[in-house]
């Protein structure tokens, strides 16, 4: 049997073909990505404290960010983890220089907000939950949703923050006790 | 001792394995024996949970990615970028072609650059659209897009709201009319280039508006 | 905590059609105190108002023959979320229909009317206000405000965060007023912006033929763009004050009576340039004007 050199693995060069076509002007290619990342991306966006016109705004930087520089995207991690660290970076930027954002918004047009039929008390749990995220402090809540939310490591989250870890611990701390007040209100 | 309950921050911190071996013992010893503290700490825990369980996709509107689309081209210049099928063009992307074009101007001779109209992104390097031909086809055809969509709505408008429509429309028209003649006679002209790009957006914008006003039939 | 989470497409209020006499409009919940509230359809006049209480009241009156539609995210417990569409009967006057909606501090609101006067008094939460004609007036302190109109007027008087005021033909005034992130736009209405203590961060102004002034203090590091095609510009600005000025206009003039730089005449001796900066910390003023006038002069 003749081993295989698997450079990267076959879903990995099919994203690169991807994004190569996508660099050379293939349209068509990039909006694949967009239409594959974006919904991750807005709901980074949303969730960091924006209105939905702020989060679209700031969706459409990333996406543009991301096609300057997706010739430097190399394969070594996943194409939509690449393209989240620039989502997340680009949002804490924007936030550092903000003052408090607008809570999170009732959907426009989102019929589920009044006709949806169900009895799912995790549903109605998620939205309180949600609701009291958005009502949380500008700094304690970049660092629960960077954590709690999506995952990242408190050392991460410092470097990616300009602050020092122990402040990212304290204001995690600090944003679960706000939310638990907030939700056993 | 039992009067002693750690506070929700503190048992938060010992639920992550953050307390120095001190206070994580001390904490240890009173969950073992107070109730209260024990559904506190599984409240934390429980809040953890329903975070890292939240979906994390939320669907942007489709405007978006007219936008994106607009400012890419904007960058790579209408010839290098394969358009899809659709007529289309979003906000921006034809004012943004007449930018290019004049972008294209400006590299080959001296000239200054328009900051006042950088908006963040800079023009790249592009060879020369089509031409301005190109530019109006596809404005006159989203144009006629929206128009089309408006008409169909019409009777959702009031005459006072057609006149008023028709008005703005008829001063923007005059003054898209205007900048081009002008950019006719100084294609190199950066500022002059930004503001005809202006006057399309405003005219874009102004219908997207008034098609988002029309109350809902 | 647990709320029942019921069927919602539901009328709250099913006003009997009358033939005749106005209706009566009392509708009242307990809310959260970031509840989001929608309203839109056929009504004259429409009062926003904070309260103090955790509840939201939508009252009034409302011609013959008025249907609510509507419901909340949840018929039990605070309600979170409210829509509320007022429909007339068909060809029927929106004369009649005049509401009150007094929602808490932090509540959103969103609006979108036909022609109807609106104001909103001291809601921070957000407003996002939809109007045809009539007019919107706002004060307080909305960390966001988004306003679009075709030809009814829109004042602001307060603070925010983050303001998009897009009109057709309605003049836009901004008074007493400051923020971080401003963007106004017009086609052939008058912008009128004059900061008060608090200034602007990043603003945003522009007309197609409708003039703009700003009369009023430039933050320091503010970064302020004037962008017009026929309209006159006309900025006063107060001495002395750190500032960096870019304005070029293709054919109008510009005039500087607010320092001793001069005009230059433009690209092929059409139109005028006028470039400028004094101080350090700088505020940033770029003008950009097709065949409009430029003016800077002293605030009185």
């Amino acid at each position: 049997m003749t081993a295989r050199l698997e450079l990267v693995p076959e879903d990995r060069s099919a994203e690169m073909a991807l994004a190569r076509r996508a660099v050379a002007g293939d349209e068509a290619a990039f909006e694949t990505i967009y239409r594959a990342n974006a919904g991750r991306v807005f709901g980074l966006c949303l969730r960091m404290g924006g209105s939905r016109e702020r989060a679209t705004e700031l969706t459409q930087d990333v996406f543009v960010h991301v096609w300057q520089r997706l010739a430097s995207w190399r394969g070594d991690s996943a194409l939509s983890s690449w393209i989240y660290r620039v989502a997340v970076n680009l949002v804490l930027s924007n936030v550092r220089g903000e003052q408090r954002r607008l809570t999170h918004e009732m959907p426009e047009d989102d019929p589920k907000y009044l006709q949806a039929e169900s009895r799912n008390p995790t549903t109605e749990h998620r939205l309180d939950l949600e609701q009291a995220i958005a009502g949380l402090p500008r700094g304690a809540r970049t660092v629960f949703v960077l954590h709690d939310v999506e995952g990242y490591q408190h050392a991460e989250i410092a470097t990616m923050t300009g602050t020092a870890e122990g402040t990212c611990r304290a204001q995690l701390h600090r944003a679960r006790r706000l939310l638990m007040e907030a939700l056993n209100r | 001792m039992m009067h002693d309950h750690p506070d929700i921050e503190t048992l938060s911190a010992y639920g992550d394995g953050e307390l120095p071996a001190l206070a994580r013992t001390r904490v240890d010893a009173h969950v073992a024996q107070c109730t209260s503290c024990r559904g506190a700490l599984a409240q934390v825990r429980a809040l953890v949970a329903s975070a890292a369980a939240l979906p994390p996709d939320a669907e942007p509107p489709e405007a978006a990615w007219q936008e994106i689309r607009a400012r890419i081209r904007r960058e790579a210049g209408p010839r290098r970028v394969r358009r899809a099928r659709r007529a289309w063009i979003g906000v921006g992307a034809l004012a943004a072609a007449a930018v290019v074009l004049v972008a294209g101007n400006l590299l080959s001779r001296p000239g200054r650059s328009d900051k006042h109209f950088a908006g963040g992104t800079s023009a790249a390097v592009a060879a020369l659209p089509a031409g301005l031909a190109s530019v109006d086809r596809n404005y006159v055809a989203s144009i006629a897009e929206l128009r089309g969509t408006l008409e169909q709505q019409g009777r959702s408008l009031s005459p006072h709201t057609v006149r008023v429509l028709e008005h703005s429309l008829a001063l923007i028209d005059t003054a898209i009319a205007e900048a081009r003649a002008a950019l006719a006679a100084d294609p190199a002209n950066a500022a002059l280039a930004g503001i005809l790009s202006a006057q399309y957006e405003h005219k874009l914008g102004l219908l997207q508006r008034v098609t988002k006003l029309v109350p809902a039939t | 905590m647990s709320h029942r989470f019921a069927a919602l497409a539901l009328a709250l209020v099913a006003l009997p059609a009358l033939a005749s006499a106005q209706q009566k409009v009392d509708i009242r919940r307990a809310a959260t105190p970031t509840v989001s509230v929608r309203l839109g359809g056929h009504f004259a006049s429409l009062a926003v108002t904070q309260w103090a209480h955790d509840s939201i009241a939508l009252t009034g009156v409302v011609g013959p023959g008025t249907r609510f539609d509507g419901g909340a995210l949840n018929p039990t417990g605070p309600v979170q979320g409210m829509k509320f569409f007022v429909e007339t009967a068909q060809g029927a006057s929106t004369a009649g229909n005049r509401l009150e909606l007094r929602v808490p501090r932090n509540a959103r609101v969103w609006v979108k009317a036909g022609s109807a006067d609106i104001t909103v008094d001291g809601v921070a939460g957000g407003l996002d206000l939809n109007i045809m004609g009539g007019s919107v007036r706002v004060t307080g302190k909305p960390r966001e405000l988004l306003v679009e109109s075709m030809d009814g007027p829109v004042t602001f008087t307060g603070y925010t965060d983050f303001a998009r005021l897009k009109t057709a033909a309605g003049d836009i005034t901004v008074t007493e007023g400051g923020g971080i992130d401003l963007h106004l736009s017009t086609v052939s209405g008058a912008i009128r912006v004059a900061p008060g203590e608090r200034d602007f961060q990043r603003g945003r102004f522009e007309s197609v033929t409708g003039p703009i002034s700003y009369t009023g203090k430039l933050d320091r590091g503010a970064d302020l763009r004037f962008d017009t095609h026929s309209g006159a510009v006309d900025l006063r600005l107060p001495r002395p004050s750190n500032l960096e000025m870019d304005a070029l206009t293709i054919t109008g003039t510009i005039e500087n009576a607010w320092s001793s730089s001069r005009p230059i005449a433009g690209r092929e001796g059409r139109g005028m340039e006028l470039g400028f900066s004094s101080g350090s910390a700088v505020a940033r003023v770029s003008i950009r004007s097709f065949k409009g006038n430029v003016r800077i002069s002293p605030a009185p």
